[in-house]
């Protein structure tokens, strides 16, 4: 049997490229000026954002709820340049589809390649997430505990919000109930080592994130951790999916660099400093007086995250992505006052030392 | 060689995971889009910031159990949606130091102006309109 190789696909690859072009031009012929005029209808008319398409009314602000709020800051200019954006990023997002489709037999069995299960690492995640999952439960806990009086802001998330108990704000009862359950499932999961209840302590982990970021704003502070409590206590032997999540905590990284390109620019980096000057903690404010430094530290910011893939996966590079990571964090806590000392991605190395002591990589992989 | 229905549907979900917010430009929970800090910090609003005064002193909003971006989000709803003085009522009764005869004030700072958008005293007591947002 012949081991698959990298295929460009170039039929299916025109086909797609001939579909992205084709939706281009109706959108710059057709779509824009509508988008633009309806926008434009909806700051200038009394009600104008109501009285337009109906259909077209729902589904965007089902999609964007902030829509009316951020239009009043923002202007329609804005938001056409997101709209914009959405055609440009269909076409990537195609493009990789397609070659991940062209591709498949390669990626598959690179990313599920099977590896001997090693009690020891395994052991050693299982801690590593119960640790995780009782301290950061805590501080979710405790946030949850404190905005009690906030319900009237509460705002149930868009794709679960309609699910029971996520509808309205958490009260004591729920918040006690859910963290007693996954407190004694985690306990009992660890002494009996049964997968159930390892997905139970998971979804409470999510329900107790999903109560948090119902209140109008969605943090990623658990983002990468997600992929790793998932794998390990979802699963009997996380081991076998370590490729997974070191592609997908590549992928996290990889595309809040790519995000800043495509929103920004290369000038992202030289633009950066007043975020310092207008957001930043004591520190930053501080260090924002000096704009050249944190355009310096914003580039080192930029290039770590685009080459976090190429970082990850190598037994020589690694380190360096690790050192990174660890001073990346550290300066958007104390620069930012965004995440904390004890930062839920810093997880994120301990999946990487894993998995390079567990993987035998291709040496073509440096 | 079969590479694996279930396994091939792995890889399509999480093309779609993370595909979907990425070309919508929007958090989904629990699918992320990877968008913090992205935009550019000298965009329009970029300046825009929010303080709340308990008394002379500015609101810690950890001690309420807000992220300090949480908080400026929640400020810049209330404001855009007419409901400043709903906030700073909330806030006071969430206020670990509640019931401390102070004025609750909610600073809109942008530039070099400032803008006093609401008042509010604990024994004040507003009516609570409905949610429009």
């Amino acid at each position: 049997m012949t081991r698959p190789t990298y295929k460009l696909g170039l039929p299916s690859l025109l086909v797609c490229a001939l579909v992205w072009g084709g939706l281009l031009s109706i959108w710059l012929i057709i779509g824009r000026p509508a988008v633009l005029a309806w926008l434009v209808a909806g700051i200038g008319a009394d009600g104008g954002l109501d009285q337009i398409l109906i259909w077209w009314q729902h589904l965007v602000l089902g999609l964007y709820p902030r829509l009316p709020v951020e239009l009043q800051r923002l202007g329609p200019d804005f938001f056409v340049t997101k709209a914009d954006q959405v055609i440009v990023r269909l076409g990537l997002v195609a493009l990789v589809g397609q070659q991940l489709w062209v591709n498949r037999r390669l990626v598959v069995g690179w990313l599920f390649a099977a590896q001997d299960v090693a009690s020891f690492y395994v052991l050693f995640l299982r801690w590593a997430a119960s640790f995780a999952y009782l301290w950061f439960g805590y501080d979710i806990i405790s946030d949850l505990w404190l905005r009690q009086p906030m319900a009237d802001w509460h705002q149930p998330l868009r794709l679960v919000g309609w699910i029971p108990g996520l509808i309205t704000a958490p009260n004591a009862a729920n918040m006690i109930i859910i963290a007693a359950l996954g407190i004694l499932c985690l306990i009992l999961w660890l002494v009996w080592d049964w997968v159930w209840l390892g997905r139970l302590v998971f979804v409470t982990w999510m329900i107790g994130q999903a109560w948090l970021y119902s209140w109008g704003k969605i943090d990623h502070t658990y983002a990468t951790l997600n992929w790793l409590m998932l794998v390990v206590l979802g699963t009997k032997d996380p081991v076998q999916y370590l490729r997974l999540v070191m592609v997908l905590i590549a992928a996290t990284y990889g595309l809040a660099g790519v995000e800043k390109l495509l929103t920004t620019g290369l000038s992202w980096a030289a633009e950066a400093n007043p975020y310092l000057v207008n957001h930043g903690t004591a520190i930053g404010q501080a260090l924002g007086q000096f704009p050249a430094v944190f355009t310096v530290l914003a580039m080192i910011s930029l290039l770590g995250q685009l080459l976090s893939p190429w970082l990850m996966f190598s037994k020589r590079r690694w380190p360096i992505w690790a050192v990174w990571v660890l001073l990346f964090h550290a300066g958007t806590w104390l620069l930012l006052g965004a995440g904390a000392w004890l930062h839920p991605w810093y997880w994120s190395i301990a999946v990487c030392v894993v998995y390079h002591q567990l993987y035998d990589l291709d040496h073509n992989m440096d | 060689m079969n590479a694996g229905w279930p396994k091939i549907g792995v890889v399509v979900l999480l093309l779609v995971w993370f595909g979907l917010p990425f070309v919508l430009q929007q958090d989904l929970w629990p699918m992320f889009r990877m968008g913090m800090f992205s935009q550019s910090a000298k965009g329009p609003m970029a300046d825009e910031n929010w303080v709340i005064l308990h008394g002379s002193l500015e609101l810690d909003p950890t001690t309420i159990g807000f992220s300090r971006g949480g908080m400026q989000a929640l400020c810049r709803k209330a404001y855009y949606t007419h409901r400043a003085q709903l906030l700073l009522q909330d806030l006071a009764m969430a206020d670990p130091n509640k019931g401390k005869p102070a004025q609750w004030q909610l600073l809109r700072i942008q530039g070099d102006s400032t803008l006093v958008v609401a008042k509010y005293r604990v024994s004040q007591a507003i009516s609570r309109p409905a949610d429009h947002d």
